[in-house]
């Protein structure tokens, strides 16, 4: 039997509420980003819907990465949680099914204001792929406590 | 804790001079002298005498403590070395009272409230060097709460009652049962109310500028941020949540054409719900209300009209429901009209399905 993974507490760093993003997948919601010098955690919520019978499936795939803006620098998934590595899929099972779950990556420079969050390059709306999430808003950033 | 008595007081001095192994054997007049340094009063030797007499042979204090008097050192001491009335002040009767409450609490052990609760208790009890009574013989096993079951989100107890006593506001995720959505919360949290086996976190949302409450079991990774905390100055929440069974008022605007859906603010708006109650059911009625301010009229046949001033919740009409046939809502006419169309559907669900 696999071992659940634990998401870790969060300490130290920020959390940003609600961020702003450029554009976005449709299928999940971008909920709160946690920036620690561990790593950006990233939460999502995902409400399937009636397009699938059974609710469909949520996978992600394990080359995930982010990205500031503009930039080719690549930070790559380190883990995820409540959601498993592609091919495995996570079956709702039912077409009110619902999930929370979180992506980490490698920790980024506090001087970064825009990321891209990537799934697949090019990919289509079914990848979650997010463009353009501002990390410095003030009204939505505040210190951990 | 209420303050302590002048005589407890003289016998923590008492204790003091006797465990002290920079001056052993106190005499009288050393135990005098300290009393009145201590606490600025003059004793006559005659207290300290009762003091000492009263801390070896007092069962209602419970020290019992080995005080003797040596000729040889002309002062007191204790026979035991290691003994002090700082370990050992509880008598039998305090520790079956603290037995009975941890039996009283056993029932959060299994739904994890708090990791460190049964270390405490079994910490407390090792410093007190109380010998836990065997399980045939503990006072625990005389009650027997309603089990509780885990409720998803008890983990997050701790840090939000942790939260609300240092005032730290908390980020959350929210999930709505009712609406299929996901918010992310900022929330000034006040208070945890249990209702119906569920615990509920209450506070100022920023999101929905008002307090509100949120189930534990829909909030997710709760973490505390560095904001500004918004005080509640103006209402009274223990008697907010006095007003309702349960906490799930019903929304003001759905009376008129009522769906089993909640309002999730916390707002005031009491109404008088008049309820028929069977003979058979009379007595259960009477002996137990259905609401604090339950009114009641007795009827010739036996049976009851009974009157309620609340805010109508779903849980209301849950309780209401479970009586069946043995309790009629008689006004308000909305209520009236829900229940019936409850009934009505739940009949037919029976007959036609949709299983």
């Amino acid at each position: 039997m696999k071992k659940k993974k634990e998401v870790p507490k969060a300490s130290g760093g920020y959390i940003i509420s609600n961020p702003e993003i450029g554009s976005s997948n449709e299928n999940v919601q971008l909920l709160r980003i946690v920036l620690t010098k561990v790593e950006t955690k990233i939460d999502f919520g995902y409400q399937a819907t009636d397009f699938y019978d059974d609710g469909g499936w949520i996978k992600i795939n394990p080359l995930t990465f982010i990205r500031p803006s503009g930039s080719s620098k690549k930070f790559i998934l380190t883990n995820a949680y409540n959601i498993p590595f592609g091919p495995e899929v996570l079956q709702m099972n039912s077409t009110i099914g619902w999930r929370y779950f979180s992506l980490a990556f490698p920790p980024i420079s506090e001087e970064v204001d825009l990321i891209d969050l990537i799934e697949e390059e090019f990919g289509d709306k079914n990848d979650f792929n997010f463009f353009r999430i501002k990390l410095n808003e003030k009204e939505k950033k505040y210190k951990i406590y | 804790m209420p303050p302590k008595s002048e005589a407890v007081l003289r016998y923590e001095v008492i204790d003091r001079c006797l465990t002290n192994i920079y001056k052993r054997f106190p005499s009288m007049e050393d135990l005098l002298y300290k009393c009145e340094r201590e606490l600025k009063h003059s004793y006559t030797v005659h207290t300290i005498q009762r003091d000492i007499h009263a801390m070896k042979f007092d069962e209602d204090l419970g020290y019992m403590a080995p005080i003797k008097f040596s000729k040889q050192s002309n002062g007191y001491y204790y026979d035991d070395p290691n003994y002090t009335i700082r370990t050992f002040g509880i008598n039998d009767k305090e520790i079956e009272a603290i037995e009975l409450a941890a039996g009283v609490l056993q029932h959060f052990k299994g739904i994890k409230v708090n990791d460190t609760y049964n270390h405490a208790v079994d910490k407390l009890f090792s410093a007190l060097d109380i010998k836990k009574s065997s399980k045939e013989e503990s006072l625990a096993n005389a009650i027997q709460p309603e089990e509780s079951v885990y409720m998803r989100g008890m983990e997050h107890f701790e840090i939000l009652i942790n939260s609300i006593k240092k005032k730290i506001s908390v980020s959350f995720i929210h999930y709505s049962y009712e609406k299929k959505s996901f918010k992310t919360i900022i929330i000034h949290p006040y208070l945890l109310k249990e209702s119906n086996k569920r615990w509920y976190l209450v506070g100022y949302s920023e999101e929905h500028k008002e307090i509100r409450y949120f189930g534990l079991d829909r909030i997710y990774d709760p973490i505390l941020i560095d904001k500004e905390f918004v005080s509640n100055n103006k209402n009274d929440l223990r008697n907010l949540f006095n007003n309702k069974i349960g906490i799930n008022q019903i929304k003001v605007y759905e009376k008129k054409n009522f769906s089993l859906t909640a309002d999730e603010n916390v707002s005031e708006k009491l109404e008088d719900i008049k309820i028929w109650v069977s003979k058979e059911m009379a007595n259960y009625i009477k002996s137990m209300p259905l609401h604090a301010s339950q009114i009641i009229r007795e009827q010739e046949e036996g049976d009851l009209v009974i009157i309620l001033n609340l805010v109508p919740t779903l849980e209301l009409i849950s309780l209401i429901l479970s009586y069946g046939q043995n309790m009629c809502v008689l006004k308000p006419n909305w209520l009236k009209e829900e229940i019936i169309k409850v009934l009505h559907n739940s009949a037919e669900q029976y007959k036609h399905g949709p299983f």
